[in-house]
Order: structure tokens, then sequence, then C-alpha cells
């Protein structure tokens, strides 16, 4: 696809070689280590150990909390990327900015910022657990997670989906009498439709490879907050195989997730 | 000329500093509860040999082993149990351990609850329980310890005790992050851990009939290239100074289990 592109800006080929020898490095040095991921598996072990107890239990986990989380983004994002792509209002730039605050901090201090704020003994969780309801620990704190550590990629890009559509289009069709929940789900929507799944995959990916939050504030314990990750950080202590064998499966997920993104992307002929 | 000549001096003897400070930098692995002590051997070793730098990377002993197995290149390996070095030196990776230390463990409790106060309540209703993973020493320890005080403190009480636990961490420095929060009512942990946490937790001792004593064992690692270097400092953990401090955190002395 970039090779086309360079033709037809009518390129020197001297550059693209040029371009290609520099490249290589950094393509090589990204890609190896999932090379020598794959190289490392034995087929008979891998089998037992994808099959094992541990394994589907931590990928079970990992679906039910990410499509939970992700939906959740869903919903909470799609009006925050409108306002911050529809709307000029005082702060909105410092909203903007402050949305990517828990992607620009370390997971672990997420899981911290959470604890201190969900924690039994936290800034809303002591409320919490005076009532009785206890988030620590539970499946709950793992969703709790990966929506703090997912929303912003579903948010930014979202926001730039509807930034691009021309006003014009939905202007016609509110003049027509539409109102305007039906120009979001007839017009709105559909057009940036690219953007909020592209958003949507990203968030769910980074979700699925969510750790050091969840190990903060969810913690350990197989099949209630275990998920993948966690299960493979928990597999290296003892069993090398084990952990070779469920990173492989976190690696399908995400190749089918950039997969599935892209291929949505070509058939609405748009590039990201 | 005179310029060249500085700078030419200028370059030997950053040459000599640097060469000399690579030369001793000891690169040590050790399990998570000697992480106050080590720090404070490494400042008093640094006092004694202007010349030598002490690096540590804390964590569990299993992640720790796996990483050494993983080609970590390292000097020293220090575990809070036996198994984990075992298989090290069995794979010839580590040179013969000695046990440089012991530690007794105990049942903390945040101080901000009085959900458990005695041994007996870690099985009550309800009650949030989190220890070190399963092949992690405290972790593994604690399942003994347990294992242990069943039927003497009630029927079933390990059972009831691990339906109990909410999360198995990663090290046993997790586990204390987790109820000095109050995250978790109780936790079980190294009596070193309890003395480091200081009074954001409540301590509660397991009596000795039902308690483990953990052996920690260091050695000089294969990999090394400065294994005299290495040795050195295992000897002035092993000297009364080095001992001293260990003590001072709250362990015991190695030498009386000497293998």
């Amino acid at each position: 696809m970039y090779l086309q592109t360079a033709e037809r800006r009518g390129r020197s080929p001297s550059e693209f070689g040029g371009l290609l020898v520099t490249s290589a490095p950094l393509i090589v040095f990204l890609l190896l280590p999932f090379v020598a991921l794959c190289a490392a598996i034995h087929p008979s072990e891998w089998l037992s150990a994808v099959c094992s107890p541990a394994a589907i239990q931590a990928l079970l986990l990992s679906i039910e909390t990410t499509l939970a989380a992700t939906g959740i983004c869903l919903v909470g994002g799609l009006p925050i990327a409108l306002l911050l792509a529809r709307h000029s209002f005082p702060g909105r730039r410092l909203l903007s900015t402050l949305i990517d605050l828990p992607i620009s901090v370390p997971p672990v201090v997420a899981g911290v910022c959470l604890l201190l704020a969900f924690g039994r003994t936290g800034l809303v969780g002591k409320h919490l657990h005076a009532l009785g309801i206890d988030i620590g620990f539970t499946t709950i704190a793992v969703v709790l997670a990966q929506i703090m550590i997912a929303s912003p990629f579903l948010i930014k890009t979202a926001a730039a989906g509807f930034e691009a559509i021309d006003p014009d289009i939905e202007d016609y069709a509110r003049v027509s009498g539409a109102g305007t929940l039906r120009v979001f789900w007839a017009i709105t929507l559909p057009l940036a439709a690219p953007s909020v799944v592209a958003g949507t995959l990203l968030a769910w990916a980074r979700a699925l490879s969510e750790f050091g939050a969840t190990m903060m504030f969810a913690g350990n314990f197989p099949g209630r907050t275990q998920t993948l990750p966690l299960a493979v950080m928990s597999a290296f202590e003892t069993d090398l195989d084990t952990a070779i064998a469920i990173s492989t499966i976190a690696l399908i997920l995400s190749i089918s997730a950039l997969i599935a993104a892209r291929t949505l992307a070509q058939r609405w002929k748009v590039t990201w | 000329m005179k310029a060249i000549l500085r700078l030419l001096l200028g370059f030997t003897i950053l040459a000599t500093l640097t060469l000399r400070a690579d030369a001793a930098d000891i690169r040590v692995f050790a399990a998570a509860s000697l992480t106050e002590a080590f720090k404070a051997i490494g400042t008093a070793y640094e006092r004694v040999d202007p010349f030598d730098h002490v690096d540590y990377s804390f964590g569990g002993s299993p992640t720790l082993r796996t990483q050494i197995q993983q080609g970590a290149q390292v000097d020293i390996f220090a575990s809070a149990d036996r198994p984990n070095m075992d298989v090290l030196t069995a794979a010839h990776l580590a040179g013969s351990p000695v046990i440089f230390a012991r530690n007794t463990l105990v049942v903390i409790a945040p101080s901000s609850s009085t959900t458990v106060n005695r041994i007996s309540d870690l099985a009550g209703n309800g009650v949030r329980v989190v220890l070190a993973g399963p092949k992690v020493p405290a972790g593994r320890y604690a399942e003994e310890i347990l294992a242990k005080m069943t039927p003497g403190i009630a029927s079933n009480f390990n059972k009831s005790v691990m339906a109990n636990v909410v999360s198995r961490e990663i090290d046993v420095k997790a586990v204390v992050a987790k109820v000095q929060l109050g995250e978790a009512d109780a936790g079980i942990v190294f009596a070193t851990d309890a003395i480091a946490a200081g009074s954001k937790v409540r301590t509660i001792p397991i009596p000795a009939k039902y308690n483990v004593t953990a052996e920690y064992p260091i050695a000089v690692l294969s990999s090394s290239t400065i294994p005299v270097i290495a040795s050195k400092f295992i000897a002035f953990i092993n000297s009364p100074a080095g001992q001293s401090i260990l003590r001072a955190h709250g362990f015991l002395s190695g030498q009386a289990a000497q293998p």
C-alpha cells in the first residue's frame, strides 16, 4: 500500500531503497520477539498447556471482562468524543489533555490511584464499604482497571472521526426536518463508523493487555481476577511452557483485533 | 600541544575511572523480603569498598529464578527458599549456595481494622486473606503453616482459610502493600516484612509449633564475569558486620543451619 503511494507521488526508487534499508533494523527488532515466542513452542506441550484449566479460565475471564469494559467505554466515551469534536467551551483543551492522563501514567500508577479512590479505605471506596460494597479483588475491579486504561483510545480515535465529518451534510439533514437524534443515528454515526470501530478495537486490544493496574487494584486470583496477562506472569513463576502457551493465546487475540480493524477500515476505504 | 596533552590526560583519567567502576558493578537478584536489609548491606559495603557498586533487582524468588534460567546476566542470587536455588545449582547455573539468613512467618492485619485479631479469625466469614503466589516462598510456607494448623486450630482450618484467599500476589511485598492499604483483612508474610511495614500493620505471631523456619541461600552465578568480587560481597554478608545488619532487620543468623 505504501509502495503504491510512493509510485503515485513519483518518488525516486533510490529513496525507496534507502528507506527500506534504514527501516529494516527496527522492523526486525519489533517482530523478532514474536518470532522467538512462536519458535519456543513445543507443539504437543503447547496444546496441553493451551487446554489447561488455568489457561481456559484466564481466557474466558479476559473475554468476559474486556467485552464489558469495551462496551462501557463505547457508551460512556462516544458522548465525550462528540463533545470534544463538536463544541468549543472553556476548558475544552484541558479536558482533551486530561482524557489522555490514564494512558500517559504507568498502568501501575493508575492501579494505585484506583486503589486510593475505590479501595476499601479509598476516597469513594470507604463510603461504598460502609454500604457493604467492596470492589477490590473482584471481577468488577478488573473491568474498572480496563476501562480506565482503554477508554482514552476510543475517545480520541472516535473524536478524530467526528471532527472529519463535513458539518454541511448534517445541516442538510436538519433542514430537511430530521431531529438531533435522527441525524446522529442516520448521518453522523455511519460517517464516523470507521473511526468508532477502529477506536473500539484499539480499546479492546488495550483492555486485553492490561496488567499493571489490574495487579494493583484487582489482585491475582484464578477465575476471578486472573486475566491472560496475569496468568502469564503467574505461570512464569512455575512453568515457562505454560507462560509461553498463554502468551500465544494473547498474541492470537491481538492479531485478530488488528486484522479486523484493518479489514473494516479497507471496506470503508479509509486508512489510519 | 599543551591542549592535546591535557585532553589526553583527561581521557586517561576518565577511562581509568570508567574501567574501575565497570569492574566492580555487582548485580544481585534478591528475594523481595530482603529489600530493606540488602539495601542497608549494600550501603555498608560500598562504604568499605568505595569502588564497588551493588545493583539490586528485588522480586519473587521464582520470578528471579526463571529470569536467571532465561539468561539474565547477574552475579549473585539470594533466594528466600531452597527449591528456587536448588534448580539453579542442579543446572550448574549457580555455584554451591550458603545459608546466610533465616526467617519465620507472621500474620499481619491492617492497623485500621479489627477484623482479624487472632489466627483463628483467618477462617472467619467474609475475611479477605491475601497470600503470595503458590511458588513464591512466602506463599508456599503459608500453605505449609495452614496445613500444620489443621486440625489443631480447627478442623478443615486450612480449607476455610484458603477459601477466604482473594489474591495470590507476585511477591511478599505486594502482600504487605495490600494489607497496609486495608484492602485485605490479613496476610501471611515474613516476620521481617512486618517489621519493615512499621505501624501501618498489626503483627499476630504464629506459635513455633505451627511456624516454619525459612532458609535463605545465596550463591555466585555461573554467568558472573566478576566471581571473585561477587564472592567478596557474599563474604561481607556472612561477616559480623553483614549479619548484624540482617539481625537489625529481624532476620535470624544463617550460621546455625549450614547445609
